[in-house]
């Protein structure tokens, strides 16, 4: 077929046709959001929302290549990933969803089918384009949760494969790629506020990308950023090294920062205004170029300045272990590490006497003035060699022991009023295998207001061989947070997520340093088992301890 | 009489106080007397999980198969105070007492050559029973249950059934052993061996009785007898091992099927509906065939499990690159299986001795050893007290082995609990009493080669001097001749 100008021109035409659909379908907005915490807290979150309506996976405008080809050809329907510095307790407040040390891959499929090979190429390709540990694929921290949703979508149960790697680290390697997935990278925007210089010294650091394809065949792209600072005021300037220079980026259809928490708004510089929605802040015009927005909060009433607290990043984790063991027979309400709107508080710690018996406790008190319906999902690693049988929840009420009921629902799904039929049912038990996959209970809890439960099961731990140890041996080992879901009742109870602390576990080590001379000496005792076993049998030792015999002469040296 | 029950009731009643006393916790943190294979934690773990429908291999706690699930499904949290349970592991090790007794007795009845002080031989089988019963070590595994103590058991009675020439009984007891813990299967040899030398003594015993009751006077039906008698042993030997060993792989077999059956159907319950019309569909339609193997069986031959115990691989394999794991696996097992043909070949005709060198080869070679099986190996070697006389450097064992044992403990506490020291002072003490163990028993296998190098020795000479004699008196002959 010969290409006459008509065709080429209506190739033309269509061409620029369906980029200028594709450009009008793709929706980006920036939002910052600045909220008091408890503590002397503060946090900033950045939210980077790309949505692309109808995507034909061909062309892309602003929603970026990779994740829509990750999506496409994997089917997935949900993937969240993060990766966090620091440990956020929720005596800080409330912020939504947020994330556990280390990195976590959440994966969502739209069939049951290969979930851990697909689950596979897809951690392959997030460590591909994020520059982590591909470990994320392991099978030895990678599961299944059942009761545990993570997202807004519709019967994900069987269908999400999750993976935690509490040891994760995160470094500025990691920033750089997920700042390029931005439409105006950190070239102008929100986003050139992100200096990795700055950023690895806050007290937690959280980045993370979400991408969900809505039944409306919808894909939306979600880049959130969390940092938490501890500062009594604050500047742009200080805080990120730069106040915001302009221009913002063009691509955004709304950029806007928004305060939330603050009593007094007047200790702002530049005042903030109402931006609709009862919400304060500023929405950024295109005009920004002329001045530099350096956003400036200093309250009136100055106690001591704090100024910026370097190397605090976890020194926080230790106190907290501490102080939380004790109070489990006081009523959590009065504790003065709760906020305001704080609806449960978490705890976790291990319980241990030499270093081959154990047991993780987990903690979780309501707060609120009705009933919780909580579900929890534990997962520990198999050489944490879980007694099921020691399994117990006790409550604050009473201090008496919660009868488990056992609830085998893996064959009837979806039914959600029989999970919370009694106090406590447990929903799920996975056994661990050696060197494979972890060990798994899932539980459905009812909390009644002010009531603490505290769940706790033994484990014997496994030995491993030296080389299976990490270069620091000593150190121990991270082990995952469990998860506490949120399911409510009522319209206003979101499902919300929330994560224990995670934990460090010890484990007996060998002695890295001689791995010849211990494998030379017992096999030398071998040796001489069968060494002398053999000569012994060959030789005739009776014969030195024997008369000569006076007819030797008659005999045959050796006939045996 | 008196001495041997007092000594019985003082051993029921040593039990009786520790358990009263609630010892069982106290020893069930010790590393010497919980394996992972002997646990009854573990035991009680898995009927836990069966409980909730999961698979009671799950969570690599649980290695023995299936029938001892169904033999303690009864079992619950409080099972360590349970005197039921108590009453049944006493018994164990009372019945292993007694055989003890039983088989020393009549092997000293046997051995012809009395060397031994009559005095010394009469108070022999109560010493060494007891020696096993009321040591402090049997006492411990005792308490925490030891699943151990089933093989002892198994074993024992296999030895005393073949010394009474019952192969059948003595196979299926075996076979039970080898199910248990699979190494005992190589005891099949030696055990069918002592079979047929027990029957043919029986069948001798049996013709001198005749004897003493007809006169024989033609030395013709005498040949003939012979001759008859020569025929008919070497079809029977024949006989009796194609049937030994085929008794047992039937037993085994038989044993495992059952437990495939079992473990197939529902774990929750434990009914064989042999009535339902696709029984046999479901046995074979469901893909995992023995999956119970890869946890008892391949768990035990592999040594997966690589918490610290009293034996020589644990150590060994923690520091091995995992790489060349495998193959030091297999080779070490291998040579344990391949050196224990010329024993056999060497020892076939003393089939009392080979039993007790393969089975205290297994248990100083085993993965899972725990200290109880220690006096079981000496009780075992010392069943034949005459080699005793010749082994040399006792003095130095005794206070060895009390250094060794003493050291075990502590050093596992400083490693485990205090991290004071590291894992090579376990390893240190650990291959010292494997080392010791392996000592002890090249000490009995050069006694026993120097008693049958003297027994065979002692027939040459006879042999050779009666050749001697003849010869020179055909000479004589000849030269009168001449």
């Amino acid at each position: 077929m010969k290409h006459t100008p008509l065709t080429i021109l209506f190739f033309l035409f269509f061409s620029l046709y369906f980029g200028c659909l594709a450009q009008s379908q793709d929706k980006y907005t920036e939002a910052l959001t600045i909220k008091k915490l408890n503590k002397n807290k503060l946090l900033f979150k950045f939210d980077f929302n790309t949505i692309s309506k109808n995507p034909n996976y061909q062309n892309y405008f602003l929603f970026p290549k990779t994740f829509g080809n990750l999506v496409k050809e994997n089917s997935l329907e949900y993937l969240r990933f993060s990766l966090t510095q620091g440990m956020y307790h929720l005596k800080y407040g409330e912020i939504g969803r947020y994330s556990p040390p280390g990195g976590e891959l959440i994966a969502t499929f739209e069939t049951k089918e290969d979930l851990e090979s697909k689950f596979r190429t897809v951690s392959r390709k997030i460590s591909g384009i994020f520059g982590t540990s591909q470990k994320f694929s392991d099978l030895t921290i990678s599961a299944q949760p059942f009761y545990t949703e993570f997202n807004s979508l519709e019967s994900t149960s069987q269908r999400t494969h999750y993976s935690s790697l509490p040891r994760e680290p995160v470094c500025t390697e990691n920033l750089t790629p997920w700042l390029k997935l931005l439409p105006c990278r950190s070239k102008a925007g929100l986003a050139s506020l992100l200096n990795p210089i700055k950023l690895y010294d806050l007290f937690y650091h959280s980045m993370s990308v979400e991408v969900t394809r809505s039944q409306e065949n919808s894909l939306s792209f979600h880049q959130q950023l969390l940092l938490v600072v501890e500062l009594k005021e604050f500047k742009f300037s200080q805080i990120f090294g730069t106040p915001l220079i302009g221009p913002i980026c063009p691509f955004s259809s709304q950029t806007k920062i928004q305060i939330e928490g603050f009593s007094d708004y007047s200790s702002f510089t530049p005042t903030p205004e109402e931006i609709g929605n009862n919400q304060v802040g500023f929405i950024l015009k295109e005009n920004l170029n002329k001045k530099d927005f350096n956003l400036h909060y200093s309250p009136k009433e100055k106690t001591n300045n704090n100024g910026y607290n370097h190397n605090n990043i976890g020194n926080d984790n230790s106190n907290n272990g501490n102080d939380n063991n004790n109070n489990f027979n006081n009523n959590g309400i009065n504790d003065e590490n709760i906020s305001k709107n704080q609806s449960i508080k978490l705890n976790r710690f291990l319980k241990e006497s030499g270093k081959i018996r154990g047991g993780v406790i987990t903690q979780i008190t309501n707060l609120e003035k009705n009933d919780l319906h909580l579900t929890l999902y534990d997962s520990l690693p198999w050489f944490m060699r879980v007694y099921f049988h020691t399994l117990t929840i006790k409550s604050n009420f009473e201090n008496k022991e919660i009868e488990i009921t056992d609830l085998n629902l893996e064959s009837e799904q979806g039914n959600e009023s029989n999970l919370f039929a009694n106090q406590a049912s447990l929903l799920r038990i996975q056994t661990s295998q050696d060197h494979g996959r972890p060990s798994i209970f899932e539980l459905a809890l009812v909390l009644k207001p002010g009531e603490t439960f505290q769940i706790s099961v033994d484990y014997l731990k496994g030995f491993l061989n030296f080389e299976e140890h990490p270069f620091d041996g000593n150190r121990g080992f991270d082990i995952a947070p469990a998860i506490v879901s949120m399911h409510g009742k009522k319209q206003n109870l979101k499902k919300r997520i929330y994560y224990t602390d995670s934990l460090l576990l010890m484990l007996p080590t060998p002695d890295f340093t001689m791995p010849y001379n211990v494998m030379t000496i017992t096999t030398t005792a071998f040796l001489i088992w069968y060494g002398s076993f053999l000569n012994n049998l060959t030789g005739r030792a009776g014969l030195k301890l024997k008369k000569k015999s006076k007819a030797k002469w008659i005999i045959k040296p050796d006939k045996f | 009489m008196i001495l041997q029950l007092s000594l019985l009731l003082l051993g029921i009643l040593l039990r009786a106080v520790t358990y009263h006393f609630g010892l069982t916790s106290v020893y069930n943190q010790k590393f010497e007397y919980v394996t992972p294979f002997t646990s009854f934690d573990n035991l009680f773990e898995a009927v836990h999980l069966m409980s909730h429908g999961t698979s009671p291999y799950g969570g690599s706690h649980f290695h023995l198969p299936p029938i001892y699930l169904w033999l303690f499904r009864w079992v619950d949290q409080d099972s360590f105070a349970n005197w039921g349970l108590r009453i049944i592991f006493i018994l164990i090790d009372l019945i292993c007492c007694l055989l003890l007794f039983l088989i020393i007795k009549q092997t000293l009845g046997q051995q012809k050559n009395k060397m031994l002080n009559p005095k010394f031989e009469r108070i022999l089988p109560v010493a060494i029973s007891s020696i096993y019963f009321l040591n402090p070590f049997t006492i411990a595994s005792c308490l925490v249950f030891c699943m151990g103590n089933f093989t002892r058991l198994y074993i024992l009675l296999s030895i005393y059934l073949a010394l009474n020439a019952n192969l059948v009984l003595s196979t299926f007891v075996l076979s039970l052993a080898a199910y248990t813990e699979v190494t005992p299967a190589l005891l099949i040899i030696p055990i069918i061996l002592l079979c047929i030398k027990q029957r043919s003594q029986l069948f001798k015993a049996k013709i001198n009785q005749n004897k003493s009751q007809v006169k024989r006077t033609q030395e013709k039906q005498k040949e003939e007898k012979k001759q008859q008698k020569t025929k008919h042993k070497n079809s029977n030997t024949f006989l009796q091992w194609f049937l030994g060993i085929f008794l047992f792989l039937f037993w085994w077999v038989l044993l495992l099927v059952l437990s495939q059956l079992m473990f197939n159907s529902k774990f929750s319950n434990f009914k064989i509906n042999i009535n339902d019309p696709n029984f046999f569909q479901h046995f074979f339609s469901n893909n995992q065939y023995f999956t119970f193997l890869k946890h008892t069986y391949f768990f035990l031959l592999n040594i997966t499990d690589l918490t610290p115990n009293i034996g020589l691989y644990w150590y060994l394999l923690t520091e091995t690159f995992v790489v060349f794991r495998q193959f030091l696996v297999f080779t070490l097992q291998f040579i344990n299986v391949i050196g224990l043909i010329p024993f056999t070949i060497r020892f076939r005709s003393y089939p009392l001795f080979l039993v007790a060198v393969i089975t205290s080869s297994i248990t100083i070679l085993k993965a899972y050893p725990t200290l109880a099986d220690f006096p079981f190996l000496f009780c075992i070697l010392v069943m034949q007290p005459k080699l005793l006389e010749k082994t040399r450097y006792r003095a130095f064992f005794i206070r060895g082995f009390q250094v060794v044992i003493g050291l075990l403990s502590p050093f596992y506490k400083i490693w485990i609990q205090d991290g004071t020291g590291n894992a090579n002072y376990l390893f240190g003490i650990s291959l010292s009493f494997s080392f010791g163990e392996i000592l002890v028993l090249m000490e009995m296998i050069r006694s026993a080669m120097i008693v049958i190098t003297n027994e065979k020795d002692k027939k040459k000479e006879k042999n050779s001097l009666q050749y001697y004699i003849s010869t020179k008196k055909k000479k004589s002959s000849q030269r009168k001749d001449k």
